[in-house]
């Protein structure tokens, strides 16, 4: 049993399963980020968690202890919202300490926690602004601080970052992660921004459509995506439409030229149709006398784009496009349109059923 | 462009008249009961009125009396219905103009009809009239109320607040009324502006009221009338001063906290 175990939990609005079935296990002090897209039930598992919304079925226990029924009032979780949600009434410090209060602390460790808090997420010069008086990183620094202030147990975040400058967002959400590393809090991040997902976080969970699909590391997520959702839904992928000729090889034929993959679905066929999901930057641009790596195509350059550090290259292999990041190099000849291209790439890739064309 | 800025003086000038020489006419008119009486005249025969005075009061009290059973069951009913419903904001909206459809000759014959006998202190005429002003000050707090829930955000602050352990009395008095305040002054206002000249209840149970009081006043005394007018005019500046300055006085102490 983990700390904050999530046991199949489903709820239901109307006949939209918004959370159909998810089972997560968090570790005491780990962060976890939900990532989805805008629908997928991120929310609402959220919402269950910190109890303003009840399960159709499932549970939620922390540290041994059933929640799945206790109000919010009663589950000492911090929760930090997309609007902030700060006080308008109240200054950054009474803000603050409102949690502190509610728990009948006396007030003369109020102060002192107060001041300690607002420290640690960089404010202590504007405790007695109002929220209207505050940017819109300071008034969610101020709502990390008050989630905080209480010792929550756990530490619930619905993208609270999205309605940010690029800027801050980065800088803020580098320094979420430094406080939870101090502070060891067990976390969970709701985002739809994968690049925040892969930077921030132990583990990620890829929601679609009420389910969590996929539960890994960074990098397991992005190296071998569970499935196609995962693999387009991550990081920019190319998806190759691939026949197979013979399976026990893992030999596939594309446009009338041949590659291997290392593990292909279970169950294909000769004859059937498998997509192939290849990163941009997994695939080289090779001089075409080269000896061939794993797997070798030729095709035509269709277009090229600046991309600073990097070229994109769109090439086309028979009817189908893909996108190459090629690094600059002034010693090699930068792609042509309409010029012949060679591509390498290995045959360890993500390889699904495929839909048919 | 241009024939804006040739219409907006006119414009000014005529909405000015419009508003203006009705007054002027109407003080002008509350000074001259007649050569034998200084201009004063009418004024002081008001205010030196206990008539006056009393229903002044009475109104007064009246309206407090609704702006009290509006907080204490209009606003939460509102922030409920707000928070937990709103499947059901339609029906409660359509509940909240019923005061507006039902002519008030037949609110009170009904509340007569129903409470007039045999409810002890309910059937009391000044409670049934606390009532039914009760009611018809519902669709004004409503308003202003939903208005101001809607401005605030209240569902994330109200869980914002449940998630840092507050109670919910907690919530409301800390979170969601202070928050409230401007809507709740700018319905109060109306409350009590509707209520200081409300008539038709008040004869009906026959309670001399402020709204009576001035409709006598204009059967009989047409000078005296006037100078009435511009009484309560003048009172109801002096009440949206009294709230303006209670909403910055507000302001003020929660800044000093
Ligand atoms: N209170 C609600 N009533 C009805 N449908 C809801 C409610 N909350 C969420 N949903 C639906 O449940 C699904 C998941 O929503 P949500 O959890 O907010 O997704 P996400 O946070 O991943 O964008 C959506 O289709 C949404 O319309
Ligand atoms: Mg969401």
């Amino acid at each position: 049993m983990a700390f904050l175990d999530i046991k199949d939990v489903h709820r239901q609005f109307g006949n939209q399963k918004a959370v159909d079935g998810v089972t997560i296990f968090v570790e005491r002090g780990e962060f976890i980020s939900l990532l989805g897209p805008s629908g997928s039930g991120k929310t609402t598992l959220l919402r269950i968690i910190a109890g303003f919304e009840y399960p159709d079925s499932g549970s939620i226990v922390v540290d041994g202890e059933d929640l799945t029924r206790t109000p919010p009032q009663r589950r000492n979780m911090g929760m930090v919202f997309q609007s902030y949600a700060l006080f308008p009434n109240m200054t950054a410090a009474d803000n603050v300490a409102f949690g502190l209060r509610t728990r009948h602390v006396p007030s003369a460790q109020i102060v002192p926690r107060v001041a300690e808090l607002l420290t640690l997420v960089g404010l202590s010069e504007k405790t007695g602004r109002y929220p209207h008086q505050l940017s819109g990183g300071e008034q969610q620094r101020v709502a990390l601080a008050r989630a905080l202030a209480p010792n929550p147990r756990v530490l619930l975040l619905d993208e609270p970052l999205s309605a940010l400058d690029a800027k801050i967002r980065v800088t803020l959400r580098a320094e979420i992660r430094r406080i939870q590393r101090t502070l060891g809090i067990t976390t969970l991040y709701v985002t739809h921004d994968q690049e925040e997902a892969l930077a921030m976080s132990d583990r990620v969970v890829v929601f679609n459509q009420g389910r969590a699909v996929q539960i890994g590391h960074p990098e397991d997520i992005y190296d071998r995506p569970a499935n196609a959702f995962v693999s387009s839904f991550v990081g920019s992928t190319n998806r190759l439409h691939v026949q197979v000729i013979d399976a026990a090889s893992g030999t596939c034929a594309i446009a009338g030229q041949t590659l291997h993959v290392d593990e292909l679905p279970a169950g294909v066929a000769e004859g059937t149709l498998v997509d192939l999901w290849l990163r941009p930057e997994r695939i080289h641009v090779v001089d075409p006398d080269a000896p061939a790596g794993s797997n070798r195509l030729q095709g035509i350059v269709e277009d090229t784009m600046f991309l600073g550090a990097s070229s994109g290259v769109r090439l086309s292999i028979g009817d189908q496009s893909v996108m190459v990041d090629v690094p600059r190099d002034s010693n090699r000849p930068t792609p042509v349109i309409g010029g012949a291209i060679s591509i390498d790439f290995s045959s360890a890739v993500t390889a699904t059923m495929g839909d048919p064309l | 462009m241009k024939g804006s800025r040739v219409w907006s003086p006119i414009v000014g000038v005529v909405a000015f008249l419009y508003f203006v020489v009705p007054l002027v006419a109407t003080a002008e008119f509350s000074v001259q009961e007649g050569p034998s009486h200084p201009f004063w005249a009418a004024y002081s025969s008001i205010l030196s009125s206990p008539q006056f005075w009393s229903s002044l009061r009475l109104s007064l009290f009246m309206a407090v009396s609704a702006v009290v059973i509006g907080l204490v069951i209009i606003v939460p009913a509102t922030y409920w219905a707000f928070l937990r419903a709103p499947r059901l904001q339609t029906w409660v909206e359509f509940i909240s103009i019923m005061p507006f459809v039902v002519p008030p000759i037949v609110l009170v014959l009904g509340l007569v009809h129903l409470y007039g006998n045999g409810f002890g202190p309910l059937s009391s005429r000044p409670i049934m009239l606390m009532a039914a002003y009760g009611v018809i000050s519902m669709p004004y707090l409503f308003r202003s109320v939903n208005n101001g829930l809607r401005s605030m955000d209240v569902r994330s602050l109200t869980e914002a607040a449940l998630s840092l352990g507050s109670s919910w009395p907690r919530v409301l008095f800390q979170v969601v009324f202070p928050n409230l305040r401007t809507a709740l002054l700018g319905g109060t206002f109306l409350v009590f502006a509707l209520i200081m000249g409300e008539y038709a209840m008040s004869s009906m149970l026959g309670l001399n009221t402020f709204g009576v009081y001035m409709l006598l006043t204009g059967e009989t005394r047409a000078h005296a009338a006037a100078a009435l007018a511009l009484i309560s005019l003048a009172l109801v500046w002096f009440l949206v001063g009294v709230m303006q300055a209670v909403n910055r006085g507000n302001v003020t102490i929660g800044g000093a906290r």
